[in-house]
């Protein structure tokens, strides 16, 4: 198995690893939730209910994959499988996403955000420059002014602003 | 309709507030559905944070706007570009585009809008008469019929989501049990906590849909090709008087069938366009040149598709089940609007009810409008560089979700739920089901509780009462029937290949 391929049968894998994960955390969890008086449930009963019916999907979906995998019957189609350039810039986008979440509290609302939307645009392709600095500020502010004034959200105000 | 009842929902959408709301949701439907890879259920999550300030009527009418307009604006770049804005435009393309290379998409254009109008006025009809019996019926229901109500829901759209069953339901499932997290609805006792009290209302589905609809979008727009090619032809005009007479029939068809098709839980916009296309199709008549800019071939899916906006709000009002993607994302803003749909919607609030349904009906003219006067605005929007497109959704998801309660927890939910409804779709996941039973899932829950409470624990409760033994009968053959179209589909592609 090539590189390539690693992270291919992975992302196949990857809906029932979380659906397994999901049902056995769920079924720990909710073991301990207290019992209902007499014949009537408690607040374990749907959790339970729904990890047990998630993990056997679970299962049978792992099933399903390991058999197309080993017989080789369903050849994956090109478009179920990002290139590695793309997987690249989609992880680029989550891990900013995921910084955004972090900083944009502290550093406050307008400034964290041009830098992530300068920084999303160079994700995206685009060459940079004083035409995406332009549009990061000004979509900045636009928002800025919408969300802060007119709906009158607050937004983080944070060392910067 | 009571006469009082009627005059006091006229009052409330006479508001001038809900008027100006209503068109500038039509124009940002418009708008967004008219942007390649956008689809109406992503407008609508998109736009639902701008109308969190605002009051009860306003935000709703915005909200119908919103959702009338994007699934017209799919129909701009489908004749223009040959690019369907929303799946649901995909039939239009087939007439509509060869029109644009013979130099008439001013034509088609006209022809599209009027005959969506046409559609959206039927659906609507139809939708105000029938959507008020349905609900007087379901006043009886009890929890078990509930119960069975929301299972049937899901039901449906496990059987007609994706190309697996086994895929869709495991989806809906996993759906159901992180909307078990929070408050237990019966004892109040918290589950799934993590050490987050953030977590004690749930996981709230408002930041869970924009993750869902719209930053999945922006994680699958780095898999497909930038803009759409650009097209020198552009003439409108109000539809011609021989145009309309040619295609009258067509569009009073199309418009019951899109009504039938979308009051079905389920079947969407795009199921009900291809379906008035080619019944349109196996009517030909000597003359009739479908497949090379036959007008008909317009008319038939744009008069389905809106008709189906307004049957898809046929379970959403009386049963206070949606049917699909959008509809489960507009009873998200209903109840976050604090207006529960369902059956008591109509008994207590009559005229809340009855001014909704006179809101879509003006959403489908000011569409229409909008469609003849604004086109040529359109044309520009849609040739928007994609690049700035893609950071100005993923910056308005992330703001949208923090907007709800001011809480960066909610940006965390959205960015989680991006990447799972990222990777899921990657493996032919239908994400749809996944909303659905976010939404569907307290209302299962506490009703399977109560159930068990009347009975004493007996699950015997949902097979003695006739009307929850017939909803379960139902949901079960709704699964036997996707059951056997998976397996229909997957036989004719192996035959295929």
């Amino acid at each position: 198995m090539n590189s390539f391929q690693e992270p291919r049968i992975w992302i196949r894998y990857f809906p029932s690893a979380l659906f397994l994960s999901c049902a056995i955390v769920a079924a720990i969890q909710a073991s301990s939730f207290p019992d209902a008086a007499g014949d009537v449930p408690g607040p374990a009963l749907a959790p339970l209910l729904f990890a047990a019916a998630l993990a056997v999907m679970g299962v049978a979906l792992a099933i399903k994959v390991w058999r197309e995998t080993a017989s080789d019957k369903e050849v994956v189609a090109a478009d179920s499988v990002a290139a590695p350039s793309h997987r690249l810039a989609v992880l680029g986008l989550v891990v900013s996403l995921g910084a955004y979440a972090i900083v944009m509290p502290l550093l406050g609302f307008i400034s964290t955000t041009i830098l992530f939307l300068y920084l999303c645009l160079r994700l995206f392709g685009h060459g940079g420059g004083v035409r995406a600095w332009a549009f990061a500020v000004v979509v900045s502010y636009v928002l800025f002014f919408v969300f802060s004034f007119m709906m009158k959200v607050p937004l983080p105000s944070g060392w910067i602003g | 309709m009571d006469t009082t009842v009627l005059l006091e929902s006229l009052t409330l959408l006479s508001d001038p507030w809900v008027i100006v709301f209503l068109c500038l949701g039509v124009l940002a439907g418009v708008v967004v559905g008219a942007m390649p890879g956008l689809s109406a259920t992503l407008a609508v999550a998109l736009l639902i944070p701008f109308t969190f300030d605002l009051a009860l009527m306003p935000a709703l009418a915005m909200l119908i706007g919103v959702y009338c307009g994007a699934i017209y604006g799919g129909s701009v770049p489908a004749i223009l570009f040959r690019t369907p804005g929303t799946p649901a435009s995909a039939a239009t393309v087939l007439d509509g585009f060869v029109l644009t290379q013979k130099g008439e998409c001013g034509r088609a254009l006209s022809v599209a809008a009027f005959f969506a109008m046409v559609g959206g006025l039927i659906g609507t009809g139809i939708l105000m008469f029938l959507a008020p019996q349905i609900a007087g019926f379901a006043l009886s229901f009890g929890p078990p019929e509930y119960c069975a109500l929301a299972l049937f829901g899901l039901s449906m759209i496990i059987s007609v989501s994706g190309q697996s069953l086994l895929k869709s339901g495991a989806v809906a499932v996993f759906g159901l049990l992180i909307a078990t997290a929070g408050f237990d609805p019966i004892s109040g006792y918290p589950r799934f906590l993590f050490g987050s009290v953030s977590l004690l209302e749930g996981i709230s589905f408002i930041p869970a849909l924009i993750g869902l609809f719209a930053l999945a979008e922006v994680f699958r727009a780095f898999d497909s090709s930038g803009n759409p090619a650009q097209s020198k032809v552009l003439g409108l005009s109000w539809p011609r008087g021989a145009d309309v007479r040619r295609c009258g029939w067509t569009g009073v068809r199309s418009g019951l069938m899109g009504t039938a098709v979308g009051s079905t839980p389920g079947a969407g916009s795009d199921i009900a366009a291809f379906m008035a296309y080619s019944v349109e199709r196996q009517r030909a008549k000597k003359g009739d040149c479908f497949g090379e800019g036959e007008v008909k071939g317009i008319a038939a899916p744009e008069a389905a598709k809106t008709a189906s906006i307004s049957g898809s709000m046929v379970p959403l009002l009386s049963l206070g089940i949606p049917g699909d993607s959008v509809t489960a994302v507009m009873i998200g803003a209903f109840i976050l609007h604090g207006v529960q749909p369902g059956p008591l919607l109509f008994a207590q609030h009559g005229a809340l009810a009855y001014s909704i349904l006179l809101a879509v009906l003006l959403a489908h003219i000011l569409v229409f409008l909008v469609a003849i006067l604004g086109t040529r605005f359109l044309v520009r929007v849609v040739a928007f560089e994609r690049k700035f497109l893609l950071a100005s959704i993923t910056i308005l998801s992330l703001l949208g979700a923090f907007a709800l309660r001011s809480n960066i927890v909610d940006v965390w939910v959205a960015i989680a739920f991006g990447v799972i409804g990222y990777l899921l779709e990657k493996n032919n996941y239908p994400v749809a089901p996944l909303l659905l039973a976010l939404i569907l899932g307290p209302m299962v829950e506490e009703n399977l509780r109560r159930s068990l409470i009347l009975s004493d624990g007996s699950y015997g409760i949902f097979v003695s009462q006739p009307i929850a033994a017939t909803i379960f009968a139902l949901a079960a053959l709704s699964l036997v029937y996707g059951f056997v179209r998976h397996w229909r589909s997957a036989r004719f592609r192996s035959l295929t290949n």
